[in-house]
């Protein structure tokens, strides 16, 4: 059964289908033969927008492509990043930072976030992003990457990305070209089914590419999925954005290492630094008066991203709005579930059940996340309290519920976030637990307030170690330049 | 923060259950404020659930606070590295489920596919001599895991054999200078609250009342407040598993102490052997529809290495899982949330996991049924998942030499388990779960140990030589002869560190 050389087909190029073209490239090595019928002019495959938050996941992908990151930096202006500033949600003054890396320190057993309740109640916390290295340094405009030494207070941080998307894209191109990936020209004309499989696909210039497995990187249209059946589940009473516009401006002095979102009437705002500029993207829900200038999309996902030979990666799976990384976020995450569920050469290893059912999961808890800050937004007019009254899916509900009842995030099988995402989110916007763990009691306030003064003091020190962001963004392209 | 402390606990039952759930309470919610009261009654017998556990037990210990050495003295314990089945899926089996990898992966695919790859063009030895803990186990050898993870002696974790009798002893003392009040005594009344018809109190013979908040049900199969006062039902999983009995019988110890747990499938159902440094526990679980009582005790006796030690007892049970293992004010923990059996060492685990959860999720006075909810919904999980891992011995078998293999060979299982059975097969790959006890390591063992062969593996195996991947496999298999050759034997690394004294042996 095993043993034949494979054609792989990626239809679509941008940053879904460079993406997976490298991995593949470099998973299957010479067992397999890469091409991508790429389409250059198209808006992306897996990113909405012109510039990518990317979040900490992507560089575990990165390091198992290969692909160096710093070149990034080095060739198309982007920077780091540390966390998400969201201002305007929980009402008009109100902010919150969703920090890449983990609260405090676990004391005596007792989870960080009890011992810093307990100590808000007798008046000797700080506040939360104190605790949380990434968010100190992101304040004190420093960045390093963190340390791999368990032992180190700089281990309890993760970093993203701000990259300008087209840049990305051509980046990865540049990775799964020396990979062994090869671009065949001409853009998709038509697909040809049997059933619930590809037969084919013709290129606009007249050929027909026959493979073994077509990857569907064709952004939104999910052309190949939607022929061999996929339908596509609409989250719109709850994410109802569908409108976005991309801008960029100079800018003067380091660049930052958060990404900001502001709310606005019917949607947000948000910016992203790259280096000497700032890229702004703003979405909204369409209203009476529409934009024509404004990209169009929907927000939703494939009740089935992989059926028979083909398989969606990026965009054509699910569509979420440009938040906190949701894009390569999304791509990376299938790329990884592709791989370890390669499909066999018979095509009857029955891969694409465990896959879609780990996908959808993910894509679904992902938009949960977004969800939360249209349900539980705190601000005045039409369209946000519409939102409120729209309310959350159970899941999103029941974690908001026990959260609310006593600080604890109750986790599902796939998460796109780990739990200390979930505690920023929910007390972000204003949801504080009615309860705290009572093994927190055993600390007087008196002994709290030395420990957490610690933790705070650690963090500080963290983070003052750590070069200010411009100059580690310089060492990096010196030494990309060197190698 | 408004949620009122709750201030008095009431663990019903002692054992292995109640004991730990009274260690970890008074240890993990010290300094809160909490009274822990323990009633139990030394007429009734406690059913020592398991004598054998698996590696998360040292976590528990560790949280408390206990000291290996000193515990495996006082608990007459032994060291396990894994499990052996015998005669699972054909008579003249035997394979090692340990705690612990099979090889490494290459080129990032997963060893077991390699092997599958190299097995069938004859160019791989037999897949435990791959696995450090299995050939540690079949040698008799033991040691501490090395921290260094390049080390393959660091491949592996470890569990004990231990009398769990003397552990929910050991435990009662740790929990009594911890400030637990025992009551000896048994319960004859229990006082409901008239409308929310929560517990409010217990009454025992003496005719003291016994008030509290909190009640913890630790009082075995019949689940004295979750099931005789709540009613809160049950789920039976004996179509699934049906064996519903079990006769255990100590006996003197004839062999060298095994650093693993034996489990060889018979007749109508399947025997334990627990080596511990006293005695040797032997049981038979059985089901009743299958063989008779004195026909399975006679079985087990005829079995045994050398002369029993006591009476065999007969134990009933139904497997299966309470459906609400918190109810109200009630949290049953042990035997009266559901019962497993034995087969890969859970029972302890069970307990303890219910323990974590309660820890976590705290009650306060004013009694959020959310609390209840979340524990119900991991519990639940939690069972289901060994579930199926244990149908997995019963089902993936070829035996038809009894009635009962056939039934089990024939039965229709979960479609939970029949998915991941069906992607095994298919593709050789395992389901994975963010919760569940069981990893990649554990569905590996078993498939591959009771002749469940995939039929195609990764794909990116391909992607290396086959005749480089057989050179890595062979240093790999030498490199975890040569580790084995340099580990002391069992019997020497407990006689110099945690030998139980000699006269407690002889007693």
């Amino acid at each position: 059964v095993n043993g034949t050389k494979r054609e792989i087909l990626v239809v679509g190029g941008g940053t879904a289908g460079w993406t997976v073209a490298a991995a593949l490239a470099r998973a299957l090595g010479a067992t397999a033969a890469v091409g991508v019928l790429d389409t250059p002019a198209a808006p992306d495959s897996g990113v909405l927008g012109e510039v990518e938050a990317a979040a900490p996941a992507l560089g575990a992908l990165h390091r198992l492509i290969g692909f160096d990151e710093d070149r990034l930096v080095r060739e198309h202006g982007a920077v780091f990043r540390l966390g998400t500033e969201h201002l305007g949600f929980a009402g008009d003054d109100s902010a919150w930072l969703h920090p890449c890396g983990d609260y405090g320190a676990t004391l005596d057993g007792v989870p960080f976030l009890h011992l810093w309740l307990k100590a808000r109640e007798a008046d000797v916390a700080a506040p939360l992003d104190a605790y949380v290295l990434a968010a100190v340094a992101a304040r004190r405009g420093r960045f390093a990457r963190p340390s791999a030494d368990p032992r180190s207070v700089a281990s309890t941080m993760s970093y993203g990305l701000h990259a300008p998307v087209a840049g990305y894209a051509a980046a990865m191109r540049r990775t799964a070209e020396a990979l062994g990936a090869r671009r065949v020209g001409g853009g998709l004309a038509a697909v040809e089914t049997a059933g619930e499989r590809i037969a084919a696909v013709r290129s606009a210039d007249g050929g027909r590419l026959e493979a073994d497995l077509y990857l569907d990187c064709t952004g939104p249209a999910a052309a190949l999925l939607r022929a061999v059946g996929a339908k596509f589940k609409s989250w719109s009473p709850w994410l109802p954005c569908d409108r976005l516009r991309a801008a960029e401006a100079a800018a003067d002095g380091a660049p930052g290492l958060l990404t900001r979102v502001r709310a606005t009437a019917r949607g947000w705002r948000s910016e992203a630094p790259l280096q000497g500029r700032l890229a702004a993207t703003e979405v909204w829900a369409a209203a009476e008066r529409d934009d024509p200038s404004a990209l169009r999309f929907a927000q939703g996902r494939l009740d089935r991203p992989w059926i028979g030979n083909a398989v969606a990666i990026g965009l054509s799976a699910g569509v979420l709005e440009p938040l906190e990384g949701a894009g390569l976020h999304m791509v990376q995450s299938a790329v990884v579930k592709l791989i370890a569920l390669f499909p066999t050469a018979d095509g009857e290893g029955g891969e694409a059940a465990e896959f879609n059912r780990l996908l959808t999961e993910e894509y679904d808890r992902f938009r949960d996340f977004l969800i939360a800050r249209y349900a539980l937004n705190g601000r005045s007019g039409p369209f946000w309290e519409e939102r409120r009254m729209a309310g959350a899916p159970d899941t999103l509900r029941y974690k908001l519920d026990l959260f609310r009842s006593r600080g604890r995030v109750a986790m599902y099988d796939e998460e796109a976030f780990l739990e200390p995402s979930w505690i920023a989110l929910f007390l972000g916007l204003g949801v504080t637990p009615r309860r705290r763990h009572p093994a927190a009691d055993r600390f007087q306030p008196a002994a709290l307030d030395t420990r957490l003064r610690r933790i705070a003091d650690a963090m500080r020190a963290g983070a003052e170690a750590m070069p200010p962001h411009a100059e580690y963004l310089a060492a990096v392209a010196r030494r990309s330049a060197a190698a | 923060v408004s949620g009122q402390t709750i201030r008095k606990v009431v663990i019903v039952g002692g054992g292995t259950a109640g004991w730990m759930t009274a260690a970890a309470l008074s240890t993990l919610l010290r300094g809160s404020g909490l009274s822990i009261r323990l009633v139990e009654s030394a007429e009734i017998g406690t059913v020592g659930v398991g004598e054998a556990t698996i590696p998360h037990i040292r976590n528990f210990n560790a949280k408390l606070g206990l000291d290996e050495n000193d515990f495996v003295r006082r608990t007459q314990g032994t060291f396990k590295l894994g499990i052996e089945f015998r005669d699972w899926a054909r008579k003249g089996d035997s394979y090692i489920h340990p705690f612990g990898d099979y090889g490494r992966p290459f080129g990032r695919v997963g060893f077991h596919h390699h092997w599958n790859r190299l097995a069938k063009v004859g160019k791989a030895a037999p897949l435990e001599a791959y696995s450090l803990p299995v050939m540690a186990a079949r040698a008799a050898k033991f040691d501490q895991p090395a921290l260094d993870p390049a080390s393959v002696l660091s491949t592996f974790s470890y569990a004990y054999q231990f009398d769990a009798s003397l552990y929910a002893a050991y435990l009662r003392a740790h929990s009594e200078a911890r400030g637990v009040v025992r009551t000896e005594g048994k319960v004859v009344d229990i006082v409901q609250d008239g409308e929310t018809g929560h517990v409010r109190a217990i009454r025992t013979e003496s005719g003291e009342l016994i008030e509290g908040e909190l009640f913890v049900d630790c009082s075995g199969f019949r689940g004295l407040l979750i099931e005789q006062t709540l009613k809160s039902g049950y789920d039976d999983w004996t179509r699934w598993l049906p064996c519903d009995r079990a006769v255990a019988v100590p006996c003197d110890t004839a062999e060298p102490w095994a650093p693993y747990t034996r489990a060889t499938a018979l007749e109508s159902g399947w025997s334990w052997r627990i080596p511990l440094q006293h005695r040797v526990g032997n049981g038979y679980v059985y089901s009743s529809g299958f063989i008779s009582d004195d026909d399975a005790r006679e079985r087990i006796l005829g079995r045994l290495e050398a002369p029993a030690r006591a009476e065999p007892r007969v134990l009933r049970f139904v497997t299966g899982k309470r459906r609400k293992q918190w109810n109200g004010n009630v949290v049953a923990i042990g035997l009266a949330g559901g019962f497993l059996e034995p087969l890969e060492s859970t029972s302890i685990h069970l307990i303890q996991v219910a323990i974590n959860n309660l820890v976590e999720l705290w009650p306060t006075a004013d009694r959020d049924p959310l609390d209840e909810t979340e524990f119900n919904r991991l519990m639940a999980v939690e069972y289901e998942r060994v579930r199926d891992f244990l149908i997995l011995h019963y089902h993936a078998t070829e035996r038809d030499d009894s009635p009962f293999w056939d039934y089990c060979r024939t039965m229709s299982v979960p479609d939970s388990l029949a998915d991941k059975m069906d992607l095994w097969r298919r593709r050789g790959v395992v389901v994975k779960y963010r919760e569940g006890l069981f990893l990649e390591p554990s569905w590996i063992a078993v498939y591959l140990g009771q002749r469940v062969t995939p039929e195609r593996w990764d794909p990116l195996s391909e992607a290396i030589p086959e005749d480089e991947l057989a050179r890595a496999a062979e240093a790999w298999r030498a490199e975890v002869a040569r580790a084995v050759g340099t580990m002391p034997t069992h019997e020497d690394y407990i006689a110099r560190r945690c030998a139980a004294a000699a006269l407690e042996r002889a007693a």
